[in-house]
């Protein structure tokens, strides 16, 4: 497409839902092009990853061998392995918002990208996006190669079904998204949000399954963890991952679906309290 | 013997510089510290659910599991209130900020390592100490073990941190890659050694010195063995010594930034 044509199609798209899907597309893009800058860091977090795998891998190769068990939660062991290599991908791969957040809250800077014409919540969204799939692919190839060398290949994986993971795995990140920029945005009201975004962190770690897969939970507990919105960052895709089930997969969809628009609601509403609050002195 | 006391001595007054230094913006302070406990208590919620489905694996129940992150927390906690900067040293010297602890009359990598209090590592301190309440060790040497297991700890763990931001002398800023050294020695040490074997084992022997920071001090305490608990203290001897010798190879690498820094 020239530029011409290009920009007579912006004119006559401004204003319109799709003139928008380009702005937040082309930001995206951008920083997708940004991150093939800084490769070495995707590696870095891709080495980062063989520490935890080998951890967990070799935890629960000694669990199950000490249960004498080939099936723990509905899980085989290989299964539990590569769960762990997409609970990682997940967790290491998805945009972490709240630190930036919280210190353009605190430095003011949030009030100079309020004039700004886009929104500020799409755009860190879109910003934080375009960063994710380079970190995504060298973190799945280290924790797939560990997890490859300790249980074998996943064989159990549905190729057919990893259209719907991937869309799961996406709305994972939604989710995180709206749950990690509200607790950034409590920097309005308090001075420092690291504990906050710790403990949800920990939270995730344990409730939400990177530590250990929700089936492995006691009763009670796996109860109420299916019910909180954790379990959809982390456990949801992961599970999907290596033991699909499209009832499961139906389930899970909608839950992220209704608790995105809790969360996003809370998220929007947060906001727009926190931007009332913003006074912008000359400078 | 003089020149020793009095660079104690001179810890100690930065030490309390430190800590009246966070008391100024006490809650933060507060809100650090009871947030990191809290994540340290979330975090082990992990293992009282993994030992209540299995019970028990390669000789760990939840007792020694209790034991172990004590002893890590209280050294993690102790290295991190005392001499907070190892932290920091892969960025202070990528920074050149340095220079501030080159130009005054006392030895530079202690006054530079005491100089800094994380605020959030007195969650960690009181973790330690209440996990400790857990294992329900409560005869005097038990007690007098623990702290000093929890002491050597503590050294070795600032010591590698401060060793691997040493990097930074090296390659450049090496903020990263300390972090990423520090967080696999703290990994490691937070897990039964009887699931690591060969040359992973080998490797928590010496390079990375997990074991002297976890499973070894656990058997210090259950066993009251003197000769493990030399073992730890001649591995926390050596990581100072290997800490001193590269930090002075490094400063003959260190170039002065131009920026202007002014430390209140």
């Amino acid at each position: 497409m020239s530029a011409v044509t290009a920009a007579a199609v912006a004119a006559r798209d401004r204003g319109t839902w799709r003139a928008g899907v380009r702005k937040y597309a082309a930001i995206v893009r951008i920083n997708m092009q940004n991150s093939l800058t800084y490769t070495w860091d995707a590696v870095g977090q891709g080495v980062a990853v063989v520490l935890f795998m080998f951890v967990f891998a070799r935890l629960w190769k000694t669990t199950f061998a000490a249960q004498n068990a080939t099936v723990i939660g509905g899980l085989t062991l290989a299964q539990t392995v590569w769960y762990f290599v997409w609970a990682e991908l997940v967790q290491l791969s998805k945009l972490d918002v709240a630190q930036t957040i919280q210190d353009e809250v605190k430095d003011g800077s949030l009030a100079y990208t309020l004039g700004r014409p886009y929104h500020y919540l799409l755009y860190h969204f879109a910003f934080g996006l375009g960063n994710v799939f380079m970190r995504m692919i060298f973190i799945l190839a280290f924790g797939a190669a560990v997890a490859w060398i300790e249980v074998g290949p996943p064989r159990f994986v549905r190729v057919e079904a990893l259209p719907a993971v991937l869309l799961i795995t996406l709305l994972a990140f939604v989710l995180d998204y709206c749950i990690m920029a509200a607790l950034g945005l409590l920097a309005f009201f308090v001075e420092d949000t690291s504990a906050f975004c710790l403990i949800y962190q920990k939270i995730n770690f344990v409730l939400g399954g990177l530590l250990l897969p929700v089936d492995f939970l006691p009763g009670a507990i796996q109860t109420v963890a299916r019910v909180l919105p954790f379990n959809l960052v982390l456990y949801a895709p992961s599970k999907l991952f290596v033991a699909w089930n499209g009832t499961q997969f139906v389930q899970m969809l909608g839950l992220q679906l209704v608790w995105i628009g809790i969360t996003g609601a809370g998220l929007v509403a947060l906001f727009r309290y926190g931007a009332r609050r913003v006074s912008i002195n000359g400078g | 013997m003089q020149r020793v006391y009095a660079e104690v001595r001179f810890a100690g007054h930065l030490v309390r510089l430190s800590l009246a230094s966070n008391m100024e913006y006490r809650a933060s302070f507060i809100t650090q510290a009871v947030g990191m406990f809290i994540n340290n208590g979330i975090y082990f919620v992990f293992w009282l659910l993994f030992f209540d489905r299995f019970k028990e694996i390669r000789g760990y129940q939840i007792e020694q599991i209790f034991l172990l992150f004590a002893i890590v927390a209280l050294g993690y906690g102790l290295g991190h209130t005392f001499a907070g900067n190892a932290a920091r040293l892969a960025w202070l010297i990528a920074q050149g900020r340095l220079d501030y602890y080159l130009t005054l009359p006392r030895p530079v990598l202690p006054h530079l390592l005491f100089s800094y209090m994380e605020p959030s590592a007195a969650g960690d301190l009181t973790c330690g100490l209440v996990w400790y309440v857990f294992t329900g060790r409560f005869d005097a040497l038990s007690i007098l073990l623990f702290l000093v297991c929890s002491v050597l700890a503590a050294v070795i763990f600032m010591s590698f941190r401060a060793l691997s931001g040493c990097l930074s002398f090296f390659i450049g800023n090496a903020s990263r890659w300390s972090s990423f050294l520090s967080n696999t020695l703290l990994t490691f040490s937070l897990y039964p050694m009887g699931l690591f074997q060969g040359v992973i084992r080998l490797i928590l022997f010496t390079l990375v010195p997990a074991a002297f920071v976890g499973a070894v001090p656990v058997e210090v305490v259950e066993t009251h063995s003197l000769t493990l608990l030399g073992g730890i203290a001649g591995a926390a001897a050596v990581s100072v010594v290997v800490l001193v010798l590269v930090f002075r190879l490094g400063l003959r690498r260190y170039e002065s930034g131009s920026a202007l820094n002014v430390n209140i």
